[in-house]
């Protein structure tokens, strides 16, 4: 550096000249700060950006807070769902699992949703991707996200295959965000279609499925359900059964609560690079200031108190990390939006607009100034008050000269090793602190690095885990009771298929003392015994013959009953039967 | 250490800091310029630490001092692009930015070939002819030549200066050995310090003052035969001959005289070990033996 400012004192010309002259001691220095910094600054950005975008993209879409699987209904009953006291509106969806394959491919599973008018449909609105969202008769949109994408172009004729195996053929016109089944791993890409396009299909023109929204408030989860059980008892009472009931809060997106999870784990990640950044940092300053030593012994003998030298000092890791913040703030901004378009992408939400996040960026400037200075507190401490006798001795090295000869007290292996290989070997014990401190970093990042492998593989396992717990490959859902041997028969029929098990599955509620529902269940009922579930029991015993009325629940249920033991006696009862009646079952085991 | 009634170690760090800074120019054998400074910043630093001199005087004191050490053309180059005389110089400069009443040079000609060295201490002369005090630590003895005081320092020990000035023939260790033996003696004007014919078991240096050499020679009486001032010694002759004292030695009127006295045992012992201390002692002996002869006209007395 040449230039000089001359109005600038001597000593900030020494900070501006040591920063420059040694450029490649201040790259790695900046660029060990400015790795956490960004980090930090990206994923403080995608929280900040994620945490209301997702929730104020998924409002817009105006979600049902109620949405109830039913048999198929017509439009006087939905016009009476619209009456049930905090039903603010209903519409209905008929939603049917179908096949479809274009160019001759191979069949992919499709959930076929028909709506009655996509014009004025109000409740889970569609986000226009390409082409159109309204289709006409004989048109379908296809949903999309990273997750359930079909692979259908707009302008395609594609292939259909319904229930009863007839195949028609469908022009696809668009392609929709659907924030409503966005994060739903295990759903099939949806096909929207209008009502009179499943007439055309030949399937019925009524609805299956109730979706409303209520008039109160749409963050009381209690209030939702006393509506949702309200239109369960009129779907009920007008001859319908209710098979599935979920209830949302309208402001809150069903994923939120798991991604900002995961951006608290990346967050908890660049915290850690920022720890392995300052003992980078207070190494590199180390050196530094040991090799400053002797100009340090000079400055004091013409005159430099300690806290000027530690001014200076300071001044220099502030321009670091001044240096650092110029370059991890754009770029952190940037991540930070790019990250969170991505996963709106992966939810179909749409973001606000691309901005900068004050609070990550205040947030990295306290990380940037305060880290560094904390790393460097000791050395420059430690420096700026060294004798001026024992600077102006220095070496250089910052060695005081007492733990040279660690690795050779004995002098053995002076005897056995070569000159040179000695003399790396007593460089690397030479100074304790130095030597520590590289171990610790090397440590932490070999540490941190295992870490990420282990959440990796414990999440396969997991997954693995929830395989073996049900091993069946495909699981075909009926709408109506079958006998088992009329479907193992046609299933065995399909070539490759191995074993076939029918189940029943039910809808059920947990009663109280006062036979008012508690909490939903879904019963499962598997052959006794079954070859396709594994349970990992937590406590009690399986399924045996014999067990009548015994019931095996998830751990889960611990949630709302913490108390709640094998050999326990609760209340359930069919919300569709004899409700309210009271059967009791023993829970004997609880797996998960 | 106390300089200028300043107990130096009794101020803190900061202070000291200060001090140094204000009263204390420093020069070292290899120049401990900052690298990465400019020999005009080089030079500007103590007046910014210090804070001496308004900020505005600054450059001009610098360029002014750069020039009068004759790198008036080199203020913007920094230290390893001149030679090192020229380091040396900016040193120096920077040595006086803050004008301290004292500058220590630590071997400043100690790096530093012939011609640069004669100009170095060519400054340091008119520096301290302006009443600059000059601490040289050196090994160099044409600079001790030049001073108003050496003090000469053997394994980290200070050598007793009137040894120093009495024997300069002796190597500094036998002048440490010297000065761990000697037993300073302060004497009032009129006090006699030998008796002529009376036993000699010291040699005789005198630290300061003056003393007066009589010899007393019937009828004559009491006859003056010499003076001997700071780093001449007596005594020599009784060394050397195992004789009773020859004279008398007194201190004149005027003030106090003070001696180093080395033991006998030692003497025998220093000429022993350096032939050349015993020849000049020698010399030195049989030449004040004739002086006093000469000036007495008869045989010396038993």
């Amino acid at each position: 550096m040449t230039s000089r400012v001359d109005n600038m004192k001597p000593r900030w010309h020494k900070v501006l000249a040591d920063l420059w002259d040694s450029k490649s001691r201040t790259f790695l220095v900046v660029i060990s700060i400015a790795v956490g910094v960004f980090a930090i600054g990206a994923i403080a950005t995608a929280f900040v950006i994620m945490s209301s975008d997702i929730d104020i993209s998924y409002t817009s879409i105006n979600p049902a807070n109620v949405e109830i699987t039913t048999d198929y209904f017509d439009d006087d009953l939905l016009t009476t769902l619209e009456r049930v006291p905090g039903v603010d509106m209903a519409e209905g969806r008929s939603v049917v699992s179908i096949r479809g394959r274009d160019d001759g491919g191979a069949w992919q599973l499709l959930t076929l949703v028909g709506v009655e008018d996509f014009t004025t449909a109000q409740i889970n609105q569609l986000n226009l991707l390409e082409g159109t969202a309204t289709p006409g008769t004989g048109e379908v949109v296809f949903s999309y996200d990273l997750i359930n994408n079909a692979g259908y172009d707009v302008g395609e004729v594609i292939e259909v295959q319904l229930p009863d195996e007839s195949v028609h053929e469908l022009t696809v016109v668009g392609i929709v965000g659907d924030q409503a089944r966005s994060g739903d791993f295990a759903a099939s890409p949806r096909a929207f279609v209008t009502l009179d396009t499943m007439g055309d299909l030949g399937l019925p023109e009524q609805y299956n499925r109730v979706y409303a929204t209520v008039s109160g408030d749409h963050g009381d989860e209690d209030a939702i359900e006393q509506v949702a059980t309200d239109i369960e008892d009129k779907l009920e009472k007008g001859g319908r059964t209710v098979y599935l009931t979920t209830t949302t809060l309208t402001d809150q997106h069903p994923m939120t609560s798991t991604i900002l999870a995961l951006l608290g784990v990346l967050g908890a990640l660049g915290l850690l690079v920022m720890l392995l950044s300052s003992s980078l940092i207070f190494n590199t300053l180390n050196a530094l200031l040991a090799q400053h030593l002797r100009q340090i012994g000079v400055m004091k003998l013409v005159g430099a108190r300690s806290w000027q030298i530690s001014g200076m000092y300071i001044a220099l890791i502030v321009i670091y990390g001044l240096i650092a913040l110029a370059i991890s703030i754009p770029l952190g901004v940037l991540a930070g939006y790019g990250l969170s378009a991505f996963i709106a992408d992966f939810m179909s939400a749409e973001l606000q607009g691309f901005r900068i996040v004050p609070i990550a960026v205040i947030l990295q400037i306290l990380v940037a100034m305060l880290v560094p200075l904390a790393a460097g507190y000791f050395p420059v401490n430690r420096g700026s008050k060294i004798t001026v006798r024992r600077a102006i001795s220095s070496d250089g090295t910052g060695d005081p000269g007492t733990t040279a000869a660690l690795a050779d007290r004995s002098g053995f292996l002076s005897r056995v090793l070569s000159r040179p290989l000695l003399l790396s070997i007593r460089n690397t014990f030479r100074r304790r602190g130095r030597l520590m401190l590289t171990l610790f970093t090397l440590t932490m990042a070999g540490a941190i690095f295992i870490a990420v492998f282990n959440v990796r593989a414990s999440l396969e396992g997991f997954m693995d885990q929830l395989a073996m717990h049900f091993m069946a490959d495909i699981t075909v859902n009926f709408q109506q009771p079958y006998r088992d041997s009329r479907v193992e028969e046609a299933a065995m029929e399909v070539p490759g298929v191995q074993h076939v098990e029918g189940w029943q599955l039910a809808r059920a509620e947990v009663l109280d003392a006062n036979d008012d529902a508690q909490t939903d269940l879904i019963i499962f009922a598997p052959p006794i015994d079954s070859e396709l579930i594994q349970p990992d029991l937590v406590a009690g015993r399986w399924l045996e013959p014999g067990d009548y009325k015994g019931l095996v629940m998830a751990d889960s249920i611990w949630a709302d009953y913490p108390d709640l033991q094998p050999g326990d006696t609760t209340a359930c009862a069919s919300p569709t039967a004899v409700r309210r009646t009271g059967r009791s079952w023993v829970s004997s085991a609880l797996p998960i | 250490m106390i300089i200028g009634g300043q107990n130096i170690y009794k101020l803190s760090e900061s202070e000291r800091a200060r001090w140094r800074g204000r009263n204390m120019g420093i020069v070292f054998q290899f120049f401990q310029l900052l690298p990465t400074l400019t020999l005009l910043e080089n030079v500007l630093l103590p007046m910014d630490f210090s804070n001496v001199y308004a900020p505005g005087e600054r450059p001009d004191r610098a360029m002014e001092l750069l020039t009068m050490v004759g790198l008036g053309d080199h203020v913007h180059d920094l230290p390893a692009t001149v030679s090192n005389g020229q380091q040396q110089s900016a040193a120096i400069a920077r040595s006086i930015a803050t004008d301290p009443p004292i500058i220590v040079a630590d071997e400043p000609t100690g790096n530093l070939d012939s011609r640069s060295a004669r100009n170095i201490i060519d400054m340091f002369q008119e520096l301290a002819d302006r009443g600059k005090t000059i601490l040289i630590v050196t090994h160099d003895p044409s600079l001790t030549k030049l001073t108003d005081q050496t003090i000469i320092i053997s394994d980290g020990e200070i050598i007793d200066r009137a040894i120093a000035e009495a024997l300069p023939m002796l190597d500094h260790p036998l002048m440490l050995q010297a000065t761990k033996s000697a037993e300073r003696r302060i004497y009032q004007p009129g006090e006699v310090i030998l008796r002529q014919g009376e036993p000699v078991e010291h040699l005789f240096m005198v630290a300061s003052g003056e003393v007066e050499i009589v010899v007393d020679q019937p009828p004559a009486g009491e006859t003056p035969v010499a003076r001997l001032g700071q780093g001449k010694f007596f005594g020599e002759i009784e060394m050397m001959s195992g004789r009773h004292s020859l004279a008398s030695v007194r201190v004149p009127p005027g003030g106090p005289v003070e001696v180093a006295l080395l033991p006998r045992q030692e003497v025998d012992d220093l000429i022993r070990q350096s032939p050349v201390a015993r020849e000049v002692i020698s010399d030195t002996a049989d030449t004040r033996r004739r002086e006093n002869e000469s000036l007495t006209r008869q045989e010396p007395v038993r």
